[in-house]
Protein backbone atom coordinates (compact mmCIF):
# COMPACT_ATOMS: atom_id res chain seq x y z
CA UNK A 1 0.00 0.00 0.00
CA UNK A 2 1.45 3.26 -0.84
CA UNK A 3 0.07 6.69 0.00
CA UNK A 4 1.79 9.64 -1.53
CA UNK A 5 0.37 13.69 -1.79
CA UNK A 6 2.08 16.27 -4.38
CA UNK A 7 2.01 19.82 -5.49
CA UNK A 8 2.50 19.38 -9.35
CA UNK A 9 1.25 21.51 -11.59
CA UNK A 10 -0.03 23.96 -9.49
CA UNK A 11 -2.15 20.56 -8.14
CA UNK A 12 -2.55 18.93 -5.05
CA UNK A 13 -2.26 15.38 -6.73
CA UNK A 14 -2.91 12.40 -4.44
CA UNK A 15 -2.19 8.60 -5.26
CA UNK A 16 -4.07 5.60 -3.31
CA UNK A 17 -2.31 2.42 -4.39
CA UNK A 18 -3.71 -0.50 -2.13
CA UNK A 19 -1.82 -3.39 -4.47
CA UNK A 20 0.57 -5.49 -2.22
CA UNK A 21 4.06 -5.30 -3.60
CA UNK A 22 6.87 -2.52 -4.20
CA UNK A 23 5.56 0.03 -6.87
CA UNK A 24 7.99 2.52 -5.35
CA UNK A 25 9.95 2.80 -8.79
CA UNK A 26 6.31 3.18 -11.15
CA UNK A 27 4.95 5.55 -8.44
CA UNK A 28 8.28 7.92 -8.59
CA UNK A 29 8.07 7.89 -12.59
CA UNK A 30 4.32 9.10 -12.46
CA UNK A 31 5.32 11.90 -10.25
CA UNK A 32 7.67 12.93 -11.98
CA UNK A 33 5.31 12.64 -15.38
CA UNK A 34 3.73 15.40 -13.81
CA UNK A 35 6.25 17.30 -12.83
CA UNK A 36 7.96 16.55 -17.00
CA UNK A 37 3.89 17.85 -17.75
CA UNK A 38 4.07 20.38 -15.71
CA UNK A 39 7.55 22.12 -17.49
CA UNK A 40 6.10 21.13 -20.64
CA UNK A 41 2.53 21.96 -21.19
CA UNK A 42 2.33 24.98 -18.55
CA UNK A 43 1.32 28.24 -20.82
CA UNK A 44 2.39 30.08 -17.32
CA UNK A 45 6.62 28.75 -18.55
CA UNK A 46 7.87 31.47 -20.58
CA UNK A 47 10.03 28.25 -22.37
CA UNK A 48 7.45 25.16 -22.10
CA UNK A 49 6.84 23.56 -25.71
CA UNK A 50 3.12 25.41 -25.08
CA UNK A 51 4.47 28.66 -24.92
CA UNK A 52 7.30 28.50 -27.34
CA UNK A 53 4.28 26.96 -29.85
CA UNK A 54 2.05 29.85 -29.10
CA UNK A 55 5.04 32.08 -29.94
CA UNK A 56 5.51 30.23 -33.41
CA UNK A 57 8.68 29.76 -31.95
CA UNK A 58 8.47 25.77 -33.03
CA UNK A 59 8.35 24.21 -36.39
CA UNK A 60 5.40 21.92 -36.89
CA UNK A 61 8.18 19.15 -37.64
CA UNK A 62 9.73 19.63 -34.09
CA UNK A 63 6.49 19.46 -31.96
CA UNK A 64 6.31 16.51 -29.63
CA UNK A 65 3.75 13.87 -30.26
CA UNK A 66 2.93 14.80 -26.83
CA UNK A 67 1.55 17.95 -27.90
CA UNK A 68 0.24 17.02 -31.08
CA UNK A 69 -1.88 14.32 -29.02
CA UNK A 70 -2.99 17.74 -26.72
CA UNK A 71 -3.35 19.89 -29.80
CA UNK A 72 -5.99 17.58 -31.34
CA UNK A 73 -7.76 16.57 -28.28
CA UNK A 74 -8.45 20.80 -28.02
CA UNK A 75 -9.61 20.65 -31.91
CA UNK A 76 -11.95 17.43 -30.75
CA UNK A 77 -14.03 18.73 -27.50
CA UNK A 78 -14.22 22.22 -29.23
CA UNK A 79 -15.88 21.16 -32.29
CA UNK A 80 -17.67 18.98 -30.17
CA UNK A 81 -19.01 21.82 -28.04
CA UNK A 82 -19.96 24.37 -30.72
CA UNK A 83 -16.98 26.62 -29.59
CA UNK A 84 -17.83 26.45 -25.79
CA UNK A 85 -14.47 24.94 -24.68
CA UNK A 86 -11.89 26.55 -26.93
CA UNK A 87 -8.30 26.20 -25.91
CA UNK A 88 -7.27 29.85 -27.03
CA UNK A 89 -9.65 32.69 -26.75
CA UNK A 90 -9.77 36.02 -28.66
CA UNK A 91 -7.31 38.40 -27.41
CA UNK A 92 -5.08 35.58 -25.19
CA UNK A 93 -2.30 32.79 -25.27
CA UNK A 94 -3.02 29.19 -26.29
CA UNK A 95 -4.01 27.54 -22.91
CA UNK A 96 -4.70 24.08 -23.30
CA UNK A 97 -4.89 23.57 -19.61
CA UNK A 98 -8.46 22.14 -19.80
CA UNK A 99 -7.40 18.67 -21.86
CA UNK A 100 -3.88 18.76 -20.32
CA UNK A 101 -4.75 17.84 -16.88
CA UNK A 102 -7.44 14.96 -17.33
CA UNK A 103 -4.88 13.59 -19.86
CA UNK A 104 -1.86 13.27 -18.12
CA UNK A 105 -3.80 11.98 -14.94
CA UNK A 106 -5.43 9.76 -17.04
CA UNK A 107 -1.84 8.95 -18.84
CA UNK A 108 -0.16 8.58 -15.31
CA UNK A 109 -3.01 5.82 -14.35
CA UNK A 110 -2.36 3.93 -17.17
CA UNK A 111 1.70 3.86 -16.62
CA UNK A 112 0.67 2.43 -12.82
CA UNK A 113 -1.74 -0.79 -14.91
CA UNK A 114 1.24 -1.03 -17.00
CA UNK A 115 3.12 -1.84 -14.43
CA UNK A 116 0.48 -4.30 -12.70
CA UNK A 117 -1.14 -2.32 -10.33
CA UNK A 118 -5.10 -3.52 -10.18
CA UNK A 119 -6.20 -1.08 -7.13
CA UNK A 120 -6.06 2.81 -6.89
CA UNK A 121 -7.29 5.73 -6.29
CA UNK A 122 -5.50 8.63 -8.24
CA UNK A 123 -7.10 12.59 -7.52
CA UNK A 124 -5.28 15.28 -9.32
CA UNK A 125 -6.89 18.64 -8.01
CA UNK A 126 -10.17 16.78 -7.80
CA UNK A 127 -10.16 14.59 -11.14
CA UNK A 128 -10.40 10.74 -10.14
CA UNK A 129 -8.95 7.79 -11.89
CA UNK A 130 -9.77 4.77 -10.10
CA UNK A 131 -9.21 0.91 -10.81
CA UNK A 132 -10.30 -2.03 -8.91
CA UNK A 133 -12.06 -2.28 -5.40
CA UNK A 134 -10.64 -1.03 -2.62
CA UNK A 135 -11.94 -4.24 -0.76
CA UNK A 136 -13.40 -7.16 -2.54
CA UNK A 137 -16.99 -6.78 -3.63
CA UNK A 138 -16.63 -2.30 -2.84
CA UNK A 139 -16.33 0.12 -4.92
CA UNK A 140 -14.35 3.04 -4.66
CA UNK A 141 -16.55 5.90 -2.98
CA UNK A 142 -15.92 9.45 -4.71
CA UNK A 143 -17.49 12.21 -2.92
CA UNK A 144 -19.16 14.95 -4.84
CA UNK A 145 -18.38 18.27 -3.46
CA UNK A 146 -21.02 20.45 -2.38
CA UNK A 147 -21.29 23.51 -4.56
CA UNK A 148 -21.73 25.60 -1.67
CA UNK A 149 -19.99 23.89 1.27
CA UNK A 150 -16.10 23.34 1.22
CA UNK A 151 -16.21 20.54 3.69
CA UNK A 152 -19.75 19.00 2.63
CA UNK A 153 -20.62 16.03 -0.42
CA UNK A 154 -23.92 16.42 -2.46
CA UNK A 155 -23.69 12.83 -3.65
CA UNK A 156 -21.39 9.33 -3.23
CA UNK A 157 -20.53 7.74 -6.61
CA UNK A 158 -19.46 3.97 -6.84
CA UNK A 159 -16.30 3.68 -8.95
CA UNK A 160 -14.13 0.77 -10.51
CA UNK A 161 -12.52 1.43 -13.24
CA UNK A 162 -12.97 4.65 -14.35
CA UNK A 163 -12.96 8.61 -14.07
CA UNK A 164 -14.37 11.57 -12.70
CA UNK A 165 -14.16 14.77 -13.09
CA UNK A 166 -15.83 17.93 -12.21
CA UNK A 167 -16.08 21.20 -12.96
CA UNK A 168 -17.62 23.91 -10.48
CA UNK A 169 -17.48 27.75 -9.53
CA UNK A 170 -16.82 27.34 -5.93
CA UNK A 171 -16.27 30.22 -3.54
CA UNK A 172 -13.76 32.08 -5.68
CA UNK A 173 -16.16 31.65 -8.72
CA UNK A 174 -15.59 30.54 -11.48
CA UNK A 175 -12.71 30.82 -14.39
CA UNK A 176 -14.22 28.82 -16.99
CA UNK A 177 -15.31 30.89 -19.45
CA UNK A 178 -17.70 30.40 -22.25
CA UNK A 179 -15.88 29.97 -25.21
CA UNK A 180 -18.06 31.43 -27.48
CA UNK A 181 -18.39 34.78 -26.50
CA UNK A 182 -14.99 34.77 -24.18
CA UNK A 183 -17.34 36.00 -20.89
CA UNK A 184 -17.00 33.92 -17.69
CA UNK A 185 -19.58 31.06 -17.93
CA UNK A 186 -23.08 30.97 -16.25
CA UNK A 187 -25.99 28.77 -15.20
CA UNK A 188 -24.25 25.99 -13.58
CA UNK A 189 -22.40 25.51 -10.08
CA UNK A 190 -20.91 22.18 -10.67
CA UNK A 191 -20.58 19.67 -13.75
CA UNK A 192 -19.81 16.20 -12.44
CA UNK A 193 -18.95 13.76 -15.40
CA UNK A 194 -18.27 9.88 -14.94
CA UNK A 195 -16.60 8.38 -17.87
CA UNK A 196 -14.16 5.25 -19.02
CA UNK A 197 -10.98 7.62 -18.93
CA UNK A 198 -10.33 11.17 -17.75
CA UNK A 199 -9.78 12.29 -20.74
CA UNK A 200 -13.48 12.71 -21.93
CA UNK A 201 -14.60 13.01 -18.48
CA UNK A 202 -12.71 16.20 -17.68
CA UNK A 203 -12.87 17.85 -20.80
CA UNK A 204 -17.06 16.97 -21.01
CA UNK A 205 -17.15 18.68 -17.98
CA UNK A 206 -15.16 21.71 -18.59
CA UNK A 207 -17.02 22.00 -21.88
CA UNK A 208 -20.79 21.87 -20.49
CA UNK A 209 -19.96 23.87 -17.75
CA UNK A 210 -19.09 26.36 -20.22
CA UNK A 211 -22.06 25.90 -22.06
CA UNK A 212 -24.36 26.93 -18.95
CA UNK A 213 -27.83 25.98 -18.86
CA UNK A 214 -27.94 23.76 -22.66
CA UNK A 215 -24.39 21.64 -21.40
CA UNK A 216 -27.32 19.58 -19.20
CA UNK A 217 -28.40 17.84 -21.98
CA UNK A 218 -25.58 18.83 -24.18
CA UNK A 219 -23.45 16.15 -21.74
CA UNK A 220 -26.30 13.73 -21.14
CA UNK A 221 -26.41 13.04 -24.54
CA UNK A 222 -22.78 12.20 -24.67
CA UNK A 223 -22.24 8.16 -25.21
CA UNK A 224 -20.50 6.32 -22.95
CA UNK A 225 -20.97 8.76 -19.57
CA UNK A 226 -22.93 9.80 -17.23
CA UNK A 227 -23.47 13.16 -15.42
CA UNK A 228 -24.30 15.08 -12.35
CA UNK A 229 -25.04 18.39 -12.36
CA UNK A 230 -26.20 21.43 -9.89
CA UNK A 231 -27.86 24.14 -11.69
CA UNK A 232 -28.16 27.72 -10.53
CA UNK A 233 -30.83 27.01 -8.90
CA UNK A 234 -29.46 24.21 -7.16
CA UNK A 235 -31.70 21.42 -8.55
CA UNK A 236 -29.57 18.51 -9.22
CA UNK A 237 -29.86 16.60 -12.76
CA UNK A 238 -28.32 13.15 -13.01
CA UNK A 239 -28.47 10.06 -15.53
CA UNK A 240 -30.43 7.21 -14.56
CA UNK A 241 -27.02 5.08 -15.35
CA UNK A 242 -25.48 7.10 -12.86
CA UNK A 243 -24.07 4.91 -9.88
CA UNK A 244 -24.68 6.43 -6.70
CA UNK A 245 -23.13 4.27 -3.43
CA UNK A 246 -25.56 2.12 -1.55
CA UNK A 247 -26.37 4.83 1.17
CA UNK A 248 -28.52 6.35 -0.86
CA UNK A 249 -30.05 2.95 -1.90
CA UNK A 250 -33.84 2.67 -2.28
CA UNK A 251 -33.99 6.59 -3.65
CA UNK A 252 -35.69 7.22 -6.81
CA UNK A 253 -33.30 7.94 -9.78
CA UNK A 254 -34.03 10.94 -11.44
CA UNK A 255 -33.55 10.39 -15.36
CA UNK A 256 -31.31 13.12 -16.54
CA UNK A 257 -33.89 15.54 -17.77
CA UNK A 258 -36.23 15.48 -14.65
CA UNK A 259 -36.30 17.65 -11.54
CA UNK B 1 -16.78 6.63 23.45
CA UNK B 2 -13.63 6.49 20.99
CA UNK B 3 -16.31 6.46 17.76
CA UNK B 4 -15.14 10.31 17.14
CA UNK B 5 -11.47 10.13 15.72
CA UNK B 6 -11.64 13.82 14.95
CA UNK B 7 -13.55 17.14 14.52
CA UNK B 8 -12.28 19.65 12.41
CA UNK B 9 -14.10 23.03 12.90
CA UNK B 10 -13.87 25.75 10.47
CA UNK B 11 -13.79 29.06 9.53
CA UNK B 12 -13.98 30.91 5.89
CA UNK B 13 -14.46 34.34 6.42
CA UNK B 14 -13.31 35.14 3.00
CA UNK B 15 -16.27 32.57 1.89
CA UNK B 16 -18.33 35.58 2.67
CA UNK B 17 -17.17 37.53 -0.27
CA UNK B 18 -18.97 35.10 -2.94
CA UNK B 19 -22.64 36.22 -1.14
CA UNK B 20 -21.69 40.18 -2.26
CA UNK B 21 -24.56 41.58 -0.03
CA UNK B 22 -24.23 45.31 -1.04
CA UNK B 23 -25.55 47.28 1.73
CA UNK B 24 -29.02 48.55 0.33
CA UNK B 25 -32.74 48.39 1.39
CA UNK B 26 -32.88 44.61 2.85
CA UNK B 27 -36.37 44.03 1.49
CA UNK B 28 -34.80 44.63 -1.73
CA UNK B 29 -32.41 41.74 -1.35
CA UNK B 30 -35.33 39.42 -0.09
CA UNK B 31 -37.20 39.89 -2.76
CA UNK B 32 -34.07 39.22 -5.22
CA UNK B 33 -32.30 36.09 -3.26
CA UNK B 34 -34.55 34.27 -1.53
CA UNK B 35 -36.81 31.70 -3.03
CA UNK B 36 -40.60 32.36 -2.31
CA UNK B 37 -41.65 30.47 0.72
CA UNK B 38 -43.61 27.95 -1.21
CA UNK B 39 -40.55 26.63 -2.62
CA UNK B 40 -38.92 26.38 0.79
CA UNK B 41 -37.07 22.70 1.30
CA UNK B 42 -39.45 20.50 2.93
CA UNK B 43 -36.85 19.61 5.46
CA UNK B 44 -35.84 22.68 6.58
CA UNK B 45 -36.65 24.19 9.85
CA UNK B 46 -39.78 25.90 11.01
CA UNK B 47 -38.92 29.58 10.24
CA UNK B 48 -37.69 31.09 13.74
CA UNK B 49 -39.71 33.51 15.21
CA UNK B 50 -37.37 36.19 14.34
CA UNK B 51 -37.67 35.80 10.57
CA UNK B 52 -40.53 38.16 10.62
CA UNK B 53 -38.25 40.84 12.10
CA UNK B 54 -36.44 41.66 8.41
CA UNK B 55 -32.92 43.30 8.85
CA UNK B 56 -31.22 43.46 12.52
CA UNK B 57 -28.88 45.04 11.85
CA UNK B 58 -26.22 45.08 9.25
CA UNK B 59 -22.79 44.48 9.70
CA UNK B 60 -22.06 42.45 12.77
CA UNK B 61 -19.81 39.34 12.94
CA UNK B 62 -21.81 37.91 15.80
CA UNK B 63 -24.14 34.99 15.13
CA UNK B 64 -27.22 35.85 15.67
CA UNK B 65 -28.46 31.94 16.43
CA UNK B 66 -26.61 29.89 18.67
CA UNK B 67 -25.17 26.79 17.21
CA UNK B 68 -27.39 23.59 17.03
CA UNK B 69 -26.46 20.49 19.04
CA UNK B 70 -24.12 18.17 16.66
CA UNK B 71 -26.18 15.52 15.78
CA UNK B 72 -23.73 13.07 15.60
CA UNK B 73 -24.00 12.18 18.81
CA UNK B 74 -26.71 9.94 17.95
CA UNK B 75 -25.07 7.26 15.99
CA UNK B 76 -27.52 4.47 13.72
CA UNK B 77 -29.27 7.60 13.01
CA UNK B 78 -29.18 7.70 9.00
CA UNK B 79 -32.36 9.23 8.86
CA UNK B 80 -31.83 12.19 11.64
CA UNK B 81 -33.20 15.35 10.13
CA UNK B 82 -30.29 17.83 9.65
CA UNK B 83 -31.81 20.90 10.39
CA UNK B 84 -30.01 23.92 8.65
CA UNK B 85 -30.74 27.19 10.52
CA UNK B 86 -32.87 28.75 8.67
CA UNK B 87 -33.49 32.79 9.69
CA UNK B 88 -33.99 35.99 8.08
CA UNK B 89 -31.72 37.56 9.74
CA UNK B 90 -30.11 40.13 6.55
CA UNK B 91 -26.45 40.99 6.94
CA UNK B 92 -23.64 42.46 4.83
CA UNK B 93 -20.87 40.22 6.50
CA UNK B 94 -21.10 37.10 8.16
CA UNK B 95 -19.05 33.52 9.13
CA UNK B 96 -19.13 30.33 7.45
CA UNK B 97 -18.82 27.80 9.95
CA UNK B 98 -18.41 23.85 9.26
CA UNK B 99 -18.04 21.18 11.84
CA UNK B 100 -16.85 17.94 10.37
CA UNK B 101 -16.93 14.73 12.60
CA UNK B 102 -15.17 11.28 11.91
CA UNK B 103 -16.15 8.17 13.06
CA UNK B 104 -13.19 5.82 11.57
CA UNK B 105 -13.22 6.17 8.17
CA UNK B 106 -16.90 7.41 8.02
CA UNK B 107 -17.75 11.05 7.66
CA UNK B 108 -20.54 11.24 11.17
CA UNK B 109 -22.09 14.37 10.22
CA UNK B 110 -21.17 17.61 8.98
CA UNK B 111 -22.79 20.37 10.54
CA UNK B 112 -23.46 24.16 9.30
CA UNK B 113 -22.71 25.69 12.30
CA UNK B 114 -22.76 29.32 10.88
CA UNK B 115 -23.67 30.85 7.52
CA UNK B 116 -24.32 33.78 6.02
CA UNK B 117 -27.76 34.91 6.49
CA UNK B 118 -29.88 34.13 4.21
CA UNK B 119 -26.94 33.79 1.82
CA UNK B 120 -27.00 31.36 -0.82
CA UNK B 121 -25.54 28.92 1.34
CA UNK B 122 -29.20 28.39 3.38
CA UNK B 123 -31.47 28.65 0.76
CA UNK B 124 -31.26 25.62 -0.76
CA UNK B 125 -34.01 24.15 -3.28
CA UNK B 126 -35.08 20.78 -2.19
CA UNK B 127 -32.80 18.99 -4.29
CA UNK B 128 -29.31 19.64 -3.52
CA UNK B 129 -29.68 20.18 -0.03
CA UNK B 130 -32.08 16.74 0.45
CA UNK B 131 -29.24 15.07 -1.41
CA UNK B 132 -26.76 16.56 0.27
CA UNK B 133 -28.01 15.43 3.64
CA UNK B 134 -28.17 11.44 2.32
CA UNK B 135 -25.02 11.62 0.96
CA UNK B 136 -23.51 12.90 3.88
CA UNK B 137 -23.25 9.73 5.85
CA UNK B 138 -21.27 7.70 3.42
CA UNK B 139 -17.90 6.69 3.36
CA UNK B 140 -15.88 8.16 1.04
CA UNK B 141 -12.30 7.38 -0.49
CA UNK B 142 -12.04 10.49 -2.18
CA UNK B 143 -13.69 13.67 -3.34
CA UNK B 144 -14.02 14.78 -6.73
CA UNK B 145 -14.41 18.90 -7.24
CA UNK B 146 -11.92 21.02 -8.01
CA UNK B 147 -9.18 21.85 -5.57
CA UNK B 148 -7.19 24.15 -7.59
CA UNK B 149 -4.90 25.68 -5.34
CA UNK B 150 -2.56 24.72 -2.33
CA UNK B 151 -4.41 27.07 -0.09
CA UNK B 152 -7.99 25.72 -0.92
CA UNK B 153 -6.44 22.25 -0.44
CA UNK B 154 -5.24 22.67 3.13
CA UNK B 155 -8.60 22.74 4.22
CA UNK B 156 -10.50 20.37 1.67
CA UNK B 157 -12.14 17.03 2.52
CA UNK B 158 -9.52 15.33 0.42
CA UNK B 159 -6.49 16.77 2.68
CA UNK B 160 -8.16 15.11 5.54
CA UNK B 161 -8.87 12.05 3.81
CA UNK B 162 -4.92 11.91 2.83
CA UNK B 163 -3.98 12.73 6.27
CA UNK B 164 -6.07 9.87 7.39
CA UNK B 165 -4.53 7.47 5.17
CA UNK B 166 -0.90 7.95 5.99
CA UNK B 167 -1.61 7.48 9.89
Amino acid sequence: MTTRVEQVMGLPISLDLRDEGDFAEVVDDVFAWFRDVDARFSPFKEDSEVSRYDRGELPAEELSDDLIEVLELCAYYEQLSGGAFRARLPGRGLDPCAVVKGWAVQRAADMLKAEGATTFCLNAGGDVVTAGEPEPGRAWRVGVRHPEQPLAVCAVLESRNGAIATSAAYERGSHILDGRDGTPATGLMSVTVVAGDLVTADALATAAFAMGAEGITWAADRPGCEILIVDDSRRMHRTAGLVLASGEAGHPRASARAS
Amino acid sequence: MKRTIFVVALSIAGFIAVWRFEPGPPVQNAAAQAPPAAMAPSTSAPPPSTSAGGPTGGTSDTPTTSAPPPTSSTPDSANTTVTTQGTAEWSTYGTVQVQVTFTGSRMAAITLLQAPDGGRALTALPKLQEEAIKAQNADIDTVTGATETSESYKTSLQAAIDARGKR
